[in-house]
Protein backbone atom coordinates (compact mmCIF):
# COMPACT_ATOMS: atom_id res chain seq x y z
CA UNK A 1 0.00 0.00 0.00
CA UNK A 2 2.68 2.12 1.23
CA UNK A 3 4.96 1.54 -2.19
CA UNK A 4 1.64 1.87 -4.17
CA UNK A 5 1.33 5.64 -2.35
CA UNK A 6 5.30 6.35 -3.14
CA UNK A 7 4.59 4.96 -7.00
CA UNK A 8 1.31 7.57 -7.24
CA UNK A 9 3.12 10.65 -5.65
CA UNK A 10 6.71 9.83 -7.82
CA UNK A 11 3.96 9.53 -10.68
CA UNK A 12 2.36 12.95 -9.81
CA UNK A 13 5.49 14.50 -9.30
CA UNK A 14 7.32 13.14 -12.88
CA UNK A 15 4.06 14.72 -14.72
CA UNK A 16 4.07 17.84 -12.78
CA UNK A 17 7.78 18.22 -13.74
CA UNK A 18 7.19 17.27 -17.32
CA UNK A 19 4.21 19.84 -17.77
CA UNK A 20 6.14 22.85 -16.14
CA UNK A 21 9.18 21.90 -18.47
CA UNK A 22 6.61 22.53 -20.95
CA UNK A 23 5.24 25.56 -20.01
CA UNK A 24 9.06 26.77 -19.04
CA UNK A 25 9.78 25.81 -23.17
CA UNK A 26 11.78 28.81 -24.79
CA UNK A 27 9.35 30.37 -27.31
CA UNK A 28 10.66 30.33 -30.57
CA UNK A 29 13.27 32.46 -31.84
CA UNK A 30 12.16 34.27 -34.75
CA UNK A 31 15.18 36.38 -35.30
CA UNK A 32 16.51 36.23 -38.95
CA UNK A 33 16.64 37.81 -42.17
CA UNK A 34 13.01 37.48 -43.48
CA UNK A 35 11.72 38.09 -47.51
CA UNK A 36 8.49 38.80 -48.08
CA UNK A 37 6.63 36.31 -50.57
CA UNK A 38 5.06 39.10 -52.96
CA UNK A 39 4.85 42.69 -52.46
CA UNK A 40 1.36 44.65 -53.19
CA UNK A 41 -1.01 42.76 -51.05
CA UNK A 42 -1.78 40.59 -48.18
CA UNK A 43 -3.84 38.06 -49.96
CA UNK A 44 -1.86 35.30 -51.35
CA UNK A 45 -4.20 34.43 -53.88
CA UNK A 46 -4.07 37.80 -55.40
CA UNK A 47 -0.47 39.26 -55.35
CA UNK A 48 -1.44 42.06 -57.96
CA UNK A 49 -4.23 43.69 -56.42
CA UNK A 50 -7.05 43.11 -59.09
CA UNK A 51 -9.94 42.50 -56.07
CA UNK A 52 -8.75 45.40 -54.27
CA UNK A 53 -12.00 46.95 -54.99
CA UNK A 54 -14.42 43.75 -53.88
CA UNK A 55 -16.30 44.44 -50.91
CA UNK A 56 -16.91 41.53 -49.87
CA UNK A 57 -13.33 41.26 -49.22
CA UNK A 58 -12.12 44.50 -48.22
CA UNK A 59 -15.64 45.24 -46.77
CA UNK A 60 -15.17 49.07 -46.27
CA UNK A 61 -17.34 51.79 -44.47
CA UNK A 62 -18.64 54.79 -46.80
CA UNK A 63 -15.93 56.72 -45.55
CA UNK A 64 -13.45 53.80 -46.04
CA UNK A 65 -14.40 53.44 -49.61
CA UNK A 66 -13.98 57.36 -50.25
CA UNK A 67 -10.64 57.26 -49.11
CA UNK A 68 -9.86 54.44 -51.16
CA UNK A 69 -11.50 56.04 -54.39
CA UNK A 70 -9.10 58.69 -54.09
CA UNK A 71 -5.83 56.54 -53.72
CA UNK A 72 -4.16 56.38 -56.61
CA UNK A 73 -2.22 53.35 -56.60
CA UNK A 74 1.01 53.05 -58.24
CA UNK A 75 2.30 49.15 -58.21
CA UNK A 76 -0.08 46.07 -59.20
CA UNK A 77 -3.08 45.27 -61.29
CA UNK A 78 -5.13 48.94 -60.72
CA UNK A 79 -1.19 50.63 -60.93
CA UNK A 80 -1.97 54.09 -62.72
CA UNK A 81 0.79 56.66 -64.18
CA UNK A 82 0.34 59.47 -61.75
CA UNK A 83 0.04 57.78 -58.87
CA UNK A 84 -0.59 59.80 -55.02
CA UNK A 85 1.00 56.56 -53.06
CA UNK A 86 2.44 58.45 -50.31
CA UNK A 87 5.43 56.27 -50.28
CA UNK A 88 6.28 58.16 -53.22
CA UNK A 89 7.13 61.41 -51.40
CA UNK A 90 9.12 59.52 -49.11
CA UNK A 91 6.35 59.51 -46.16
CA UNK A 92 6.97 56.06 -44.14
CA UNK A 93 5.16 52.98 -45.54
CA UNK A 94 4.32 52.31 -41.36
CA UNK A 95 3.10 48.93 -40.07
CA UNK A 96 1.70 46.46 -41.54
CA UNK A 97 2.55 48.48 -45.02
CA UNK A 98 6.38 47.91 -44.09
CA UNK A 99 6.01 44.16 -45.10
CA UNK A 100 4.44 44.92 -48.61
CA UNK A 101 7.56 46.11 -49.90
CA UNK A 102 10.58 43.98 -52.06
CA UNK A 103 13.01 44.48 -49.33
CA UNK A 104 13.64 42.10 -46.89
CA UNK A 105 12.96 42.69 -42.51
CA UNK A 106 15.65 41.17 -39.84
CA UNK A 107 13.96 40.16 -36.72
CA UNK A 108 15.95 40.39 -33.87
CA UNK A 109 14.34 38.99 -30.82
CA UNK A 110 14.82 38.81 -26.98
CA UNK A 111 12.98 37.80 -24.23
CA UNK A 112 11.44 40.85 -23.50
CA UNK A 113 11.31 42.61 -27.36
CA UNK A 114 11.11 41.60 -30.83
CA UNK A 115 13.21 44.55 -33.28
CA UNK A 116 12.00 44.38 -36.94
CA UNK A 117 14.67 46.22 -38.91
CA UNK A 118 12.97 47.59 -41.93
CA UNK A 119 15.20 48.02 -45.20
CA UNK A 120 13.01 50.06 -46.39
CA UNK A 121 13.47 53.19 -45.95
CA UNK A 122 15.47 52.22 -43.11
CA UNK A 123 12.69 51.97 -40.42
CA UNK A 124 12.36 49.60 -37.79
CA UNK A 125 9.56 48.82 -35.04
CA UNK A 126 9.12 47.40 -31.77
CA UNK A 127 7.24 45.20 -29.90
CA UNK A 128 7.22 44.84 -26.27
CA UNK A 129 6.71 40.94 -24.86
CA UNK A 130 7.48 41.90 -21.28
CA UNK A 131 4.24 42.06 -20.34
CA UNK A 132 3.44 45.51 -20.25
CA UNK A 133 0.12 47.46 -21.74
CA UNK A 134 -0.42 50.13 -24.24
CA UNK A 135 0.24 53.58 -22.82
CA UNK A 136 -3.47 55.84 -21.92
CA UNK A 137 -3.28 59.31 -24.81
CA UNK A 138 -0.37 57.86 -25.94
CA UNK A 139 1.03 60.20 -29.25
CA UNK A 140 -0.51 58.58 -32.94
CA UNK A 141 2.69 57.19 -34.92
CA UNK A 142 2.94 55.92 -38.27
CA UNK A 143 3.93 52.30 -36.61
CA UNK A 144 1.61 52.58 -33.81
CA UNK A 145 2.33 50.90 -30.55
CA UNK A 146 3.30 47.11 -30.16
CA UNK A 147 2.98 44.78 -27.47
CA UNK A 148 3.07 40.87 -28.04
CA UNK A 149 2.69 37.63 -25.69
CA UNK A 150 3.29 34.10 -26.75
CA UNK A 151 0.24 31.40 -27.20
CA UNK A 152 2.39 27.96 -27.64
CA UNK A 153 4.06 28.58 -30.88
CA UNK A 154 2.66 31.46 -32.18
CA UNK A 155 3.28 34.81 -30.86
CA UNK A 156 0.67 37.01 -30.64
CA UNK A 157 1.12 41.12 -31.55
CA UNK A 158 -1.45 43.55 -30.78
CA UNK A 159 -0.68 47.22 -31.94
CA UNK A 160 -2.80 50.64 -31.66
CA UNK A 161 -2.36 54.04 -31.37
CA UNK A 162 -1.67 54.05 -35.40
CA UNK A 163 -1.89 58.00 -37.36
CA UNK A 164 -3.82 56.45 -40.17
CA UNK A 165 -1.64 58.30 -42.74
CA UNK A 166 -0.46 55.32 -44.95
CA UNK A 167 -2.10 52.66 -46.86
CA UNK A 168 -2.55 49.16 -45.30
CA UNK A 169 -0.75 47.69 -48.49
CA UNK A 170 0.53 49.07 -52.01
CA UNK A 171 -2.99 48.51 -53.58
CA UNK A 172 -4.46 51.71 -51.67
CA UNK A 173 -7.14 50.00 -48.41
CA UNK A 174 -7.32 52.98 -46.37
CA UNK A 175 -7.05 53.07 -42.74
CA UNK A 176 -8.15 55.78 -39.83
CA UNK A 177 -6.27 56.06 -36.46
CA UNK A 178 -9.11 53.54 -35.44
CA UNK A 179 -7.24 50.91 -36.45
CA UNK A 180 -6.15 47.67 -34.42
CA UNK A 181 -3.78 44.95 -35.83
CA UNK A 182 -3.80 41.99 -34.41
CA UNK A 183 -0.52 39.74 -35.61
CA UNK A 184 0.23 36.09 -35.35
CA UNK A 185 3.64 34.76 -36.54
CA UNK A 186 4.19 31.18 -36.11
CA UNK A 187 7.17 29.47 -38.14
CA UNK A 188 5.82 26.94 -40.74
CA UNK A 189 9.31 25.71 -41.09
CA UNK A 190 12.87 26.86 -40.46
CA UNK A 191 12.37 28.50 -43.33
CA UNK A 192 9.20 29.54 -43.61
CA UNK A 193 7.37 32.31 -41.34
CA UNK A 194 3.53 32.96 -41.64
CA UNK A 195 2.12 36.19 -40.38
CA UNK A 196 -1.68 36.29 -40.35
CA UNK A 197 -3.39 39.46 -39.83
CA UNK A 198 -7.29 40.85 -38.40
CA UNK A 199 -7.72 44.25 -39.26
CA UNK A 200 -9.94 45.78 -37.23
CA UNK A 201 -10.91 49.62 -37.81
CA UNK A 202 -15.11 50.29 -37.12
CA UNK A 203 -14.43 54.09 -38.77
CA UNK A 204 -13.31 52.45 -42.06
CA UNK A 205 -14.56 48.52 -42.22
CA UNK A 206 -18.03 47.39 -41.56
CA UNK A 207 -16.21 44.21 -40.06
CA UNK A 208 -12.81 42.78 -38.95
CA UNK A 209 -11.25 41.16 -41.82
CA UNK A 210 -8.18 39.13 -42.41
CA UNK A 211 -4.71 38.82 -44.54
CA UNK A 212 -1.49 37.03 -44.83
CA UNK A 213 2.24 37.36 -45.32
CA UNK A 214 4.26 34.51 -46.23
CA UNK A 215 8.42 35.41 -45.00
CA UNK A 216 11.45 32.99 -46.65
CA UNK A 217 14.63 32.96 -44.49
CA UNK A 218 17.31 34.16 -46.23
CA UNK A 219 20.98 33.40 -44.47
CA UNK A 220 23.16 34.87 -46.41
CA UNK A 221 21.52 38.25 -47.42
CA UNK A 222 22.73 41.17 -45.04
CA UNK A 223 20.04 43.73 -44.77
CA UNK A 224 21.35 46.60 -47.68
CA UNK A 225 20.14 50.43 -47.58
CA UNK A 226 17.03 51.99 -48.63
CA UNK A 227 17.08 55.54 -47.94
CA UNK A 228 14.09 56.92 -49.53
CA UNK A 229 15.21 60.79 -50.02
CA UNK A 230 17.55 58.88 -52.65
CA UNK A 231 15.06 58.64 -54.95
CA UNK A 232 15.25 62.54 -55.73
CA UNK A 233 17.65 61.39 -58.15
CA UNK A 234 15.63 59.70 -60.38
CA UNK A 235 13.77 63.30 -60.51
CA UNK A 236 16.66 63.88 -63.02
CA UNK A 237 15.67 61.06 -65.00
CA UNK A 238 12.54 61.96 -65.40
CA UNK A 239 13.11 65.27 -65.94
CA UNK A 240 15.76 63.91 -68.98
CA UNK A 241 13.12 61.24 -70.39
CA UNK A 242 9.54 63.21 -69.70
CA UNK A 243 8.55 60.08 -68.34
CA UNK A 244 6.29 60.86 -64.92
CA UNK A 245 5.78 58.57 -62.15
CA UNK A 246 4.63 60.91 -59.37
CA UNK A 247 2.65 63.73 -59.68
CA UNK B 1 -2.90 27.80 -85.83
CA UNK B 2 -4.99 27.80 -82.98
CA UNK B 3 -2.43 25.88 -80.67
CA UNK B 4 0.15 28.40 -82.39
CA UNK B 5 -2.34 31.53 -80.86
CA UNK B 6 -2.30 30.23 -77.87
CA UNK B 7 0.99 29.54 -77.58
CA UNK B 8 1.91 32.98 -78.57
CA UNK B 9 -0.61 34.50 -76.18
CA UNK B 10 1.23 31.70 -73.21
CA UNK B 11 4.73 33.65 -74.36
CA UNK B 12 3.13 36.92 -73.67
CA UNK B 13 1.86 36.43 -70.45
CA UNK B 14 4.89 34.54 -69.65
CA UNK B 15 7.10 37.21 -70.50
CA UNK B 16 4.40 39.91 -68.30
CA UNK B 17 4.66 37.45 -65.19
CA UNK B 18 8.56 37.08 -65.62
CA UNK B 19 9.08 41.26 -65.92
CA UNK B 20 6.95 41.76 -63.02
CA UNK B 21 9.63 41.64 -60.69
CA UNK B 22 10.70 45.07 -62.63
CA UNK B 23 8.12 46.64 -60.78
CA UNK B 24 9.53 47.90 -57.63
CA UNK B 25 9.27 51.50 -56.61
CA UNK B 26 7.28 52.69 -59.09
CA UNK B 27 5.12 50.54 -61.55
CA UNK B 28 5.27 50.30 -65.24
CA UNK B 29 2.13 52.63 -65.96
CA UNK B 30 4.83 54.91 -67.79
CA UNK B 31 5.68 52.14 -70.34
CA UNK B 32 3.71 50.25 -73.27
CA UNK B 33 3.88 46.70 -71.61
CA UNK B 34 1.97 45.22 -74.59
CA UNK B 35 5.63 45.10 -77.28
CA UNK B 36 9.10 45.14 -76.38
CA UNK B 37 12.10 46.50 -78.62
CA UNK B 38 15.54 45.82 -78.69
CA UNK B 39 18.18 48.63 -79.67
CA UNK B 40 21.91 48.25 -79.16
CA UNK B 41 24.72 50.87 -78.58
CA UNK B 42 27.52 52.13 -76.25
CA UNK B 43 26.88 52.81 -72.39
CA UNK B 44 27.68 56.65 -71.79
CA UNK B 45 26.30 56.20 -67.95
CA UNK B 46 25.40 54.12 -65.32
CA UNK B 47 23.98 55.03 -62.42
CA UNK B 48 23.01 51.95 -59.46
CA UNK B 49 21.14 53.97 -57.44
CA UNK B 50 17.63 53.31 -55.84
CA UNK B 51 14.52 53.04 -56.94
CA UNK B 52 16.00 51.58 -59.87
CA UNK B 53 19.08 51.44 -61.33
CA UNK B 54 19.58 53.72 -64.41
CA UNK B 55 21.23 52.78 -68.02
CA UNK B 56 21.70 55.32 -70.70
CA UNK B 57 23.05 54.56 -73.77
CA UNK B 58 24.03 56.00 -77.64
CA UNK B 59 22.30 54.05 -80.26
CA UNK B 60 23.35 55.12 -84.30
CA UNK B 61 20.50 54.35 -86.60
CA UNK B 62 20.19 53.97 -90.24
CA UNK B 63 21.45 57.50 -90.84
CA UNK B 64 24.41 57.63 -88.73
CA UNK B 65 22.59 59.68 -86.01
CA UNK B 66 23.10 59.43 -82.76
CA UNK B 67 20.00 58.30 -80.63
CA UNK B 68 20.10 58.53 -76.85
CA UNK B 69 18.44 56.07 -74.74
CA UNK B 70 18.10 55.34 -71.16
CA UNK B 71 16.61 52.74 -69.03
CA UNK B 72 15.53 51.31 -65.67
CA UNK B 73 15.82 47.98 -64.38
CA UNK B 74 15.06 46.77 -60.37
CA UNK B 75 16.63 48.18 -57.57
CA UNK B 76 20.33 47.81 -57.22
CA UNK B 77 19.74 46.06 -53.88
CA UNK B 78 17.66 43.26 -55.54
CA UNK B 79 20.02 43.26 -58.98
CA UNK B 80 23.14 42.95 -56.46
CA UNK B 81 21.07 40.02 -54.34
CA UNK B 82 19.98 38.16 -57.49
CA UNK B 83 21.75 39.01 -60.35
CA UNK B 84 25.25 39.57 -58.75
CA UNK B 85 25.52 43.52 -60.24
CA UNK B 86 27.76 45.86 -58.40
CA UNK B 87 27.93 49.98 -59.71
CA UNK B 88 30.69 48.91 -62.06
CA UNK B 89 29.15 46.51 -63.90
CA UNK B 90 28.36 48.46 -66.80
CA UNK B 91 30.80 51.63 -67.45
CA UNK B 92 30.89 54.35 -70.57
CA UNK B 93 32.07 52.40 -73.54
CA UNK B 94 30.86 49.22 -72.97
CA UNK B 95 29.26 47.08 -76.12
CA UNK B 96 25.12 46.17 -75.26
CA UNK B 97 21.99 45.29 -76.22
CA UNK B 98 19.67 46.49 -74.74
CA UNK B 99 15.31 44.83 -74.69
CA UNK B 100 12.68 46.56 -72.67
CA UNK B 101 9.10 47.94 -73.11
CA UNK B 102 9.27 51.32 -74.56
CA UNK B 103 7.94 54.46 -72.94
CA UNK B 104 4.39 55.39 -73.88
CA UNK B 105 5.64 59.03 -74.42
CA UNK B 106 7.67 57.54 -77.34
CA UNK B 107 11.00 58.79 -75.69
CA UNK B 108 13.85 56.60 -76.22
CA UNK B 109 13.06 54.79 -73.10
CA UNK B 110 12.47 51.72 -71.40
CA UNK B 111 11.58 49.15 -68.78
CA UNK B 112 15.02 47.03 -69.21
CA UNK B 113 13.92 43.35 -69.77
CA UNK B 114 17.19 42.05 -70.75
CA UNK B 115 20.93 43.09 -71.16
CA UNK B 116 23.50 41.50 -73.03
CA UNK B 117 26.48 42.66 -72.15
CA UNK B 118 29.96 41.88 -74.17
CA UNK B 119 27.57 38.66 -75.53
CA UNK B 120 26.65 37.69 -72.34
CA UNK B 121 23.22 37.87 -70.75
CA UNK B 122 23.67 39.75 -67.92
CA UNK B 123 19.92 40.34 -67.05
CA UNK B 124 20.12 38.11 -63.93
CA UNK B 125 16.90 36.55 -62.41
CA UNK B 126 15.60 40.20 -61.21
CA UNK B 127 13.49 38.50 -58.37
CA UNK B 128 11.18 40.27 -56.01
CA UNK B 129 13.83 41.68 -54.04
Amino acid sequence: MRNRLVASIVALVAVLACSSAVFAQTPPNLSGLWSPVGTNTFDPSDPGGANAADLTKFPMTPWGQEKFKANRVAHGANQQELSNDPTNKCFPPGAPRSYVTPYPVEFVQSPTRLAMLFEYDVVYRVVYLDGRGHPQDGEPTWMGHSIGKWEGDTLVVHTTGFNGKSWLDRVGHPYSEQLELTERFRLVDKETLQLDLTFHDPKTYTRDWTGQKIFKLKPTWELKEYVCEDNYTFDDFQTETGVKFVP
Amino acid sequence: MRSRAFAVTTLAVGILIVSAPLVAHHGTAAYDTTSTVTVSGTVTEFRFVNPHVLVYWDVKDEAGNIQKWSGERSGPNSMARNAGWTRNTLKPGDQVTISGRQSKNGTHTMAISKIILGGKDITGGGGDN
